[in-house]
């Protein structure tokens, strides 16, 4: 894969003519669309009355979607599990959150908190400096590459506390 | 380390010993409870990583922008910078490579790329005080020891980062606009 996939997806939400609506169908016109940047349509449904608008013709860029500075994000991080480029996507990650909101001096902003298996920080109990520091070159690179797409947000990437092999194993068994 | 910063104090001298010292106490706060979540260490641990940033790069602009005789005028220069102009030019060399930042003089270009220490430093910053805020202010934010352990480790990248971007060129402009910034295009 080049880059991240922004393209239109089975339940994203979009505002067409001032209402919102999930998209329900995305239907390319030719095979090389992601090259060209059109789609000949989607079908879109109104979440609430469930009236369907369906073959709207769309360009890529003409979708307004509902949190899109969001779905981008979350696209660019989808993008980087793939290991792309070479830069590896660490094992040690469970899972990551991405939410937008206000930082403390009001900027509008993407929080991005990766979850880390607490097992890869912590050895007999204490923190390994070399596995925090790897982890947070990573953090950094993710900065670095979000960065890189020009949002208009600020953003933030941090660490968060996983479940942790253990533990899920011990969920598992009762 | 304690004795030598009082030592240092007495003299006039700036006060770059106190980050060190705060580096250290957050040091010990993360790792009182690495695998327990005492949210009072973490979030001291947290707010005294801040501070250590804070202090380091305050007193790197104090030394560069005022001599240090009398005694207190440069830490009463210090005294000067502000949490919020330090945070926006933080966001603005918090990207590698670039070398147009918002913020500089108009029509002013960095001598050199932002390197990736420079970036590091400024990302780090901008991170940390958003997270003391949080640490101090918003109590319905569970922290945990990894949040705790991260950040201080990130502090302590920002003492190593500097000690190599310290002898750049775009050094004397980063610690310029860290207290001139926002009156450079009045």
């Amino acid at each position: 894969m080049d880059g991240p996939n922004f393209d239109p997806r089975v339940d994203d939400k979009v505002y067409v003519e001032n209402g919102l609506f999930k998209i329900t169908n995305v239907v390319p016109c030719i095979d090389n669309y992601r090259t060209t940047g059109f789609y000949c349509w989607v079908d879109l449904e109104d979440p609430i009355t469930g009236f369907k608008r369906e073959h709207i013709p769309v360009a890529l860029e003409s979708l307004k979607y509902v949190d899109d500075e969001v779905r981008k994000v979350r696209r660019i991080i989808e993008w980087l599990e793939t290991s792309p480029d070479g830069r590896k996507y660490p094992d040690y990650i469970e899972d990551y959150e991405v939410r937008a909101e206000d930082d403390h001096a009001g900027n509008p902003s993407i929080y991005v908190r990766f979850l880390v298996d607490p097992d890869y920080v912590f050895k007999n109990g204490k923190a390994s400096e070399e596995n925090v520091a790897a982890l947070n070159a990573f953090l950094y690179e993710v900065q670095q590459t979000l960065l890189g797409f020009n949002l208009n947000h600020w953003t933030y990437v941090q660490a968060g506390q996983g479940q942790g092999q253990a533990r899920k194993v011990l969920d598992a068994a009762s | 380390m304690c004795r030598q910063a009082k030592a240092k104090a007495k003299r006039g001298r700036c006060s770059m010993p106190l980050a060190e010292e705060l580096l250290e106490h957050a040091r010990f706060l993360a790792s009182l409870d690495e695998q327990t979540a005492s949210q009072a260490n973490i979030r001291r641990a947290i707010s005294a990583a801040y501070y250590a940033a804070f202090h380091l790069l305050s007193a790197a602009v104090a030394e560069q922008v005022s001599p240090d005789f009398p005694a207190g005028l440069r830490e009463s220069t210090q005294r000067v910078l502000s949490h919020s102009q330090m945070f926006n030019v933080a966001k603005a060399f918090s990207q590698k490579g670039q070398n147009e930042v918002r913020g500089l003089p108009k029509g002013f270009v960095l001598p050199e790329p932002i390197s990736a220490e420079l970036a590091s430093i400024s990302n780090s910053f901008k991170n940390l005080q958003d997270a003391r805020h949080a640490a101090d202010y918003d109590v319905l934010r569970k922290f945990d020891p990894v949040d705790g352990i991260s950040y201080v480790q990130e502090a302590e990248k920002v003492f190593k980062d500097w000690e190599t971007e310290k002898h750049s060129k775009n050094a004397p402009v980063f610690l310029a606009a860290l207290i001139f910034g926002k009156d450079w295009n009045k």
